[in-house]
């Protein structure tokens, strides 16, 4: 209970709700780009918030991730152009209203049920993360071990269409992570006698190249300049009645529950909770045939659960280290930076730290609703900027993010063939976020692995007799199914 | 699935994981174990990404929802970004991060067609002063710097 007080105290300082304000801003503007996305604004801020103080710094990547998940509602409702993956489904029944004259309440519902989904999310990260935390002490190298690879293959098998792909991209991260000195031993492994790399592939510049410099060169491979679609006029009140709320309160709590659920699960992102929550709403509603026409309950289906992933993404971060999407992986760089390492001692030494983060997500959650409502109809005008003036600001932003770290020019060409990598990856159909976890979570994979190893004089048969250990076994299983079905479904 | 591309990174991958496996070699026995075993697993999965293009059915691709089939790649403008991306990070160590971006924004933009001198006037300055307020003077974040600034 201190520390949530003491969390609220730190947010409520005026140099932090600026903070939380302008990476709300900046978040929706990201968000309502086309091309952009929540990973490429969170990757490009985290070096920046490597000078600031960690609370500052982290307070405005929440407010960055959950303004950037809500933008994409607007242009999906407004422009049928979904700004990231998670507004798809908004687009769907979104741009119908739009179509009806109602793009006032549409986006009024998108952003009441996003300001409700991310809300709910950030309590369930306040109640579910401390106690998460306090079991991950009865984590060993074992359960680490399996945990980190778990992560890997949970987001393989969930957000990779062609799975074995997936795989390769996870597998060839891990290979990568074995750069530099290998602390047991000392050997200096693949450093091809460069300074850069004797302490492993940099996180964050080969992030930001995956993730940003990647996606720059994607928007400006076609000469598709702006948006070529003419903007519908809002003429409606975009603040929702009475009688709306009636008939979307069942279907937001239950969509933030799922948003919730999902964003915990690692691998499992806006996406998946998006769709999952539209087709569990039309399961359940007594008036389906309405869904995919301009039904506020597939609306609000869809944007409480995207924003429900926020919070729930941060609980295996914040606790055992494991991102819960790609987002999240950032954010773990951004932890890092500050010398922030997940785990219990986040609650603990670092407690004022994590609980401002959490109690920021509120205030973000609540400067997105006020943003929201009162400048959807500006926001839209970002998606107007045309891509050929957006990529070099974006290359020149990744530049200058990926040097700012270790002031190295040698990380800046990491950057840049990280980039080339990814956009090549991109181009054919493999996913990056198995990459991105391979690099973050490789080192851990191995240091674990060898404790293990250690523990058990050379056999890793006695994790069996482990319980915690047997259930993450089962659940590697479980997510290696998945991915087995998607292969057999792809050859059929 | 893309058959040509993934013939062609089966390769280049099957090539690096050679690569990669020599030069473990020459690592001690209990460094080199867990990199060797990675990279033949790595080798194994590109064993059936490479058979798998070979396979006789095929999957009718997905629409993505971004892809736009009226636009085609422009091959020169994909590569005409990565070359002077390429020279803008090797010209900011010598000449200067932010004389450097002024010059790499402006010339990008024309490359890419924007061809209305405010944009271009405009646009370089006024987020290169951005850059530099935002961290030379309020976050103190060190930027390359040259001969110039």
């Amino acid at each position: 209970m201190a520390e949530i007080l003491m969390g609220i105290k730190n947010v409520f300082l005026f140099s932090n709700i600026a903070i939380i304000c302008m990476g709300t801003i900046f978040g929706i503007a990201v968000g309502a780009m086309p091309g952009l996305s929540a990973t490429m604004g969170v990757a490009l801020l985290v070096p920046i918030t490597f000078k600031m103080n960690p609370i500052t710094g982290l307070c405005m990547l929440g407010a960055v991730y959950c303004g950037a998940v809500y933008g994409g509602s607007i242009t999906a409702i407004l422009l049928r152009t979904p700004g990231t993956p998670g507004n798809i489904t908004t687009s769907w029944d979104g741009y119908e209203m739009t179509k009806k004259g109602l793009a006032g309440k549409a986006l009024g519902i998108s952003t009441v049920s996003s300001f409700f989904g991310g809300t709910f999310s950030a309590l369930a990260l306040l109640l579910i993360a401390p106690p998460l935390a306090e079991f991950s002490l009865r984590f060993g190298p074992p359960e680490r071990f399996l945990l980190a690879v778990f992560g890997i293959t949970i987001i393989v098998s969930l957000c990779s269409e062609y799975p074995i792909k997936g795989f390769i991209a996870g597998v060839l991260g891990i290979v990568l992570a074995t750069t530099g000195i290998d602390l047991a031993v000392g050997d200096l492994r693949f450093t091809f006698g460069q300074l850069g790399l004797f302490d492993g592939i940099p996180e964050l510049p080969s992030l930001i190249g995956l993730v940003s410099l990647s996606q720059a060169i994607l928007i400006i491979e076609k000469n598709s300049g702006k948006i070529q679609v003419t903007q519908a006029k809002i003429k409606d009140s975009i603040l929702p009645k009475i009688e709306d709320y009636k008939k979307i309160w069942k279907t937001i709590l239950r969509s933030s529950i799922i948003g919730t659920i999902i964003g915990i699960i690692p691998g499992a992102g806006t996406t998946t909770a998006s769709f999952i929550s539209y087709n569990e709403a039309k399961r359940s509603s007594n008036n389906n045939k309405e869904f995919g026409k301009g039904s506020i309950i597939a609306l609000s289906s869809s944007e409480s659960s995207n924003n429900a992933v926020t919070g729930g993404s941060l609980v295996p971060l914040l606790t055992l280290g494991i991102p819960g999407n790609a987002v999240s992986a950032i954010f773990l760089g951004g932890l890092l930076i500050h010398g922030l390492i997940p785990g219990p001692e986040l609650f603990t030494k670092y407690g004022e730290v994590t609980y401002t983060l959490m109690i920021s997500l509120f205030f973000a959650n609540i400067a997105l609703l006020v943003f929201g409502l009162l400048g959807a109809k500006l926001f839209v005008n970002v998606a107007k900027v045309e891509t050929n003036i957006l990529s070099p600001l974006i290359i020149s932003l990744s530049v200058l993010g990926s040097y700012a770290m270790r002031n190295s020019i040698f990380d800046v060409f990491l950057m840049f063939c990280f980039g080339i990598i990814g956009y090549v990856m991109e181009k054919n159909d493999y996913p990056t976020a198995p990459m991105i976890l391979g690099i973050i979570l490789g080192p851990i994979v191995e240091s674990e692995l060898r404790r293990s190893l250690s523990i058990f004089r050379g056999s890793l048969l006695p994790i069996f007799t482990r319980p915690i250990c047997v259930i993450f076994v089962i659940l590697i299983i479980y997510s290696l199914y998945i991915s087995f079905k998607k292969i057999v479904a792809n050859k059929d | 699935m893309k058959r040509t591309g993934d013939k062609i990174i089966s390769v280049v991958l099957f090539i690096f994981c050679a690569l990669y496996f020599y030069l473990s070699l020459s690592f001690s026995v209990q460094s080199r174990a867990y990199p060797q075993a990675t990279i033949v697993l790595l080798f194994f999965l590109l064993i059936l990404l490479f058979l798998s293009t070979f396979s006789k059915k095929k999957k009718l691709s997905t629409i993505k929802v971004n892809e736009n089939n009226k636009d085609k790649v422009i091959l020169s403008r994909v590569v005409g970004v990565i070359f002077i991306t390429l020279l803008f990070i090797f010209l900011i160590g010598k000449i200067g991060f932010y004389i450097t971006t002024e010059f790499f924004l402006v010339g990008t933009m024309y490359f890419l067609g924007i061809r209305s001198y405010k944009i271009l006037l405009l646009v370089p300055s006024g987020f290169t002063l951005l850059l530099f307020i935002g961290f030379k003077l309020l976050l103190e974040v060190s930027t390359p710097t040259g001969i110039l600034f």
